[in-house]
């Protein structure tokens, strides 16, 4: 089938997950926004081999989708979508890189095999970052997020509208599409020839709603600026979130406590 | 009052759409507008608050004149419902959608807040407050949408279609929400059942003139008229007629 | 093609993001000086939500049993004008990388420079619209999607190489990677210029006024251009200072792996380490064996690779453990009723 159903179900997933009602869906959508950006220029900020040091993030989103009661499924699918070009980079580097690191037990580990469970370590700790920060936190909170955090009205507005009306124009789409299929029962997907006319289409049909809703617009005195509710500050308890998941995830970076572990053991 | 006097709009195209149009409207009054696809429905209401101009004649709502110049201070006295809410609903949650409006004529927070919680009990949405857009029945869209223009407390209301994409008990919901209403209405519209139970007056548009005017129940009930008009008889009527024969 | 977070390095990262949000900001002054007439608010938005449902539509390629969708970069610039298909782009990149987790948030800055400011702030204005420009016929649309679109994503695809080189997180040499990119975005460059052409040739039949309207309204200035191309070549120089104050203060090569895995650069005698890894991997040892100490009392790499990859895997069980008590208490309290 046509993944335009997929891909609205994925939405429609994300939007059923963030109404949820639990202590992550709570937290204010600035200091949850604000802690994943830390988290992620963390992470992201280990140079490459550093396995031993990456893995302690693992304790983020395993906190995080068990409080805010992620389905594991749908992580598992998300991960899936996202990971062939890096599972493709990081095998490559398996191949790549030979060079010894260091010999362990009766198997040696190469610099390949570190960069390798490197990349797609972080990959997926910050692909998981961004879905617990969308699975509980709805689009409106984002935008009013992104408001208080003084990103330009003109492109929140563009988010609003564009994500207000994917499902709209994708209906539509959709409709179209089966009209397509059902004439033409042995193609798999739309012929490319046959593409012009049929984005050409939407193109216009697209075109003539937003001369509708430009319309709309007017009729309720709009003058050119999309106008928001007042801003709401993090509170203190924001605050408090924020300073403490920023000492964690600070000191988790100074401190390997992978190898202060390990050294336990040996 | 609405004042309609040898209203005459054209398209950019060049195309004319409607010629020599009078009527009146009172203040409370409620007047269908019914036509063949193509009469000069849509356009006509769309005159009214300005999203067309006239190319000839005029148009007076509470003695001002609908122009370029006035069109901000029209647009605050006529609502309008257009015929698909998603068209006008577009922010990312109901309470922004509806706050839209006052937002925009610059009144203050709090006096949207307490107008939009007004709207909230009167019909019966609180709980859609957060809900986005994407997120609404059919029903519950059209309502939201009435609720973004009638926040404006206008005294004119313009309706486009407003039964299509309602499931019948949903059409008969808002048809009783309409009678409540009681500030002047103009409905533009194919469902004639709606209008004969809702209109006092009928103006019916043919090519973009006025065919025939007048009292809702004469004029919906006149078949020759109707079929003339490229119309036909409301179901119910039709329905009693072959009841009658029988 | 979208660059994920795994994928870059910080400094690249970061770099990438400053600069796109120089771009965004003169976009953003542009369009509210001179460009946007309001009625362009909710046909930006409209378009890209069209733009994404567009790619959700998959479309059979010619030759190949395999199925395609478009990109729609210069689709969106050509019905909107350079400025407006900017800021749509980056919109729509947002919703992809919160959404569909495609590319990531610190790599947003990367993603809009590939695929947005390239195609609507240099493909377009240097490509497309020259071509157009002087006369709209169905045969120049044709020739200036196709070029636009390719050069475009040639373009994009050459970036995405160099960042992700230059983030060093693949052990892919540059002119390797960029042997396998290159060629393969010719060849989707070429089909996704096919199709924008065939699209934008049917508006141009039905409603040619919109096409149109696009080059009209979109006053491209040279000077504005020169900006652009100025905060560019700036970003790189930027960039590359950078990356390679970045690099010096690195060891190089096995060094400086070795260096990252300890997370210490003091290696002195790393020729007589590597031989000593050397024999010792010949030699087939048991564990304990390995921890090497030398004069300065530092573990030797080898111990400290071994601590890393128990610790870590002791960190992990650590974290599937707490992750099961949460998980009981969690449920424990749903079974309670809250007061």
């Amino acid at each position: 089938m046509s993944n335009i159903s997929n891909s609205l179900l994925q939405m429609n997933n994300i939007e059923n997950m963030n109404q949820k009602n639990t202590v992550i869906h709570r937290m204010e959508p600035a200091v949850k926004l604000l802690i994943t950006l830390m988290y992620l220029i963390v992470v992201i900020s280990v140079n490459p081999y550093q396995v031993s040091r990456l893995i302690p993030y693992l304790f983020y989103p395993v906190i995080g989708i068990i409080l805010a009661e992620i389905s594991l499924r749908t992580m598992i699918k998300y991960l899936v979508i996202a990971m062939p070009f890096t599972l493709f980079t990081g095998i490559s580097n398996l191949f790549l890189n030979r060079e010894i690191a260091f010999p362990m037990a009766n198997v040696v580990i190469t610099q390949g095999m570190l960069s390798c469970c490197f990349v797609l370590l972080k990959s997926i700790l910050t692909i998981l970052a961004v879905v617990i920060l969308t699975s509980t936190t709805s689009m409106d909170d984002l935008l009013y997020a992104m408001i208080h955090f003084k990103v330009p009205i003109i492109i929140v507005t563009q988010i609003m509208f564009t994500y207000r009306y994917i499902g709209v124009i994708a209906e539509e789409a959709s409709i179209m599409y089966h009209g397509y299929i059902l004439r033409a029962p042995k193609a798999k997907a739309i012929k490319a020839k046959d593409m012009g006319p049929f984005l050409g289409q939407l193109i216009i049909r697209s075109f003539d709603r937003a001369e509708r809703i430009y319309q709309a617009m007017k009729c309720r005195g709009f003058e050119g600026y999309v106008s928001f509710s007042g801003k709401k500050g993090i509170s203190g308890k924001g605050w408090f979130y924020v300073v403490i998941t920023a000492g964690i995830l600070i000191a988790l970076r100074l401190v390997n406590i992978s190898i202060l572990l390990g050294k336990l053991f040996m | 009052m609405i004042v309609i006097d040898k209203l005459s709009v054209q398209y950019s195209d060049g195309k004319q759409v409607l010629h020599q149009v009078s009527c009146r409207v009172n203040d409370g009054e409620s007047v269908g507008i019914i036509g063949a696809n193509g009469a000069g429905k849509s356009t006509l209401l769309k005159s009214f608050v300005g999203l067309l101009m006239p190319s000839q004649g005029r148009i007076e709502i509470h003695g001002v004149e609908v122009n370029q110049k006035n069109v901000r201070k029209i647009r605050e006295m006529v609502g309008v419902v257009f015929q698909n809410p998603d068209d006008q609903l577009f922010m990312s949650n109901v309470y922004d959608d509806i706050a839209f409006g006052p937002r925009n004529y610059g009144m203050t927070e709090e006096w949207v807040k307490q107008r939009i919680y007004h709207m909230f009990h009167a019909f019966g949405i609180e709980h859609l407050e957060k809900s986005h857009s994407n997120k609404l029945s059919g029903g519950e869209k059209r309502i939201v949408a009435i609720a973004t223009a009638l926040v404006m407390e206008p005294s004119i209301l313009l309706f486009d279609e407003p039964t299509s994409f309602l499931d019948p008990r949903m059409r008969r919901r808002l048809i009783e929400l309409l009678k409540e209403l009681e500030m002047t209405k103009i409905i533009a519209t194919h469902d004639l059942d709606m209008a004969l139970e809702l209109c006092d007056r009928v103006i019916i548009l043919k090519e973009g003139s006025i065919y025939a005017e007048g009292q809702a129940k004469d004029i919906l009930t006149n078949e020759t008229l109707l079929l003339e008009a490229g119309l036909e008889l409301p179901y119910c009527l039709q329905k009693c007629m072959d009841i009658g024969k029988v | 093609m979208h660059m994920s977070d795994a994928l870059l390095s910080v400094a690249v990262g970061a770099t990438m993001t400053a600069v796109s949000t120089g771009i965004i900001g003169t976009s953003i002054k542009k369009i509210n000086k001179i460009e946007l007439e309001e009625k362009k608010i909710p046909m930006m938005g409209v378009m890209g939500a069209f733009v994404f449902a567009a790619q959700m539509i998959n479309f059979t390629i010619p030759g190949t049993g395999s199925s395609g969708h478009i990109g729609g970069g210069i689709l969106l610039a050509s019905l909107l004008g350079p400025y407006p298909s900017l800021i749509t782009m980056a919109s729509i990149l947002l919703i992809q990388c919160l959404f569909f987790a495609d590319g990531g948030l610190l790599a947003l800055g990367s993603n809009i420079f590939n695929m947005g400011v390239i195609t609507c702030l240099v493909a377009y204005p240097l490509i497309y619209k020259p071509i157009i420009k002087r006369e709209m016929t169905p045969k120049r649309i044709t020739i200036a999607s196709i070029l636009a679109v390719t050069i475009g994503l040639q373009l994009g695809s050459f970036a995405v190489v160099l960042e992700t080189v230059a983030s060093g997180v693949t052990e892919l040499s540059f002119l390797t990677f960029l042997s396998f990119m290159q060629p393969i975005h010719l060849v989707i460059g070429l089909i996704e210029g096919a199709i924008t052409a065939t699209v934008l040739n049917f508006i141009y039949q039905m409603r040619r006024e919109i096409l149109d309207s696009a080059l009209r309204k979109a006053p491209m200035k040279p000077v504005s251009l020169k900006r652009v191309l100025f905060i560019m070549v700036f970003a790189t120089l930027i960039t590359g200072g950078l990356l390679s104050a970045y690099a010096s203060s690195s060891p190089d090569g096995l060094e400086w792996s070795i260096a990252n895995v300890m997370g210490t650069t003091e290696l002195e005698n790393n020729t007589s380490v590597h031989n000593t890894l050397l024999n010792l991997q010949e030699k087939t040892a048991i564990l304990p064996d390995y921890s090497i100490v030398n004069e300065t009392g530092d573990p030797s790499p080898a111990s400290t690779g071994i601590a890393g990859v128990l610790g870590g895997l002791f960190t992990l069980l650590m974290t599937v453990i707490a992750g099961v008590v949460l998980m009981y208490f969690k449920k424990r309290n749903a079974g309670r009723p809250v007061n």
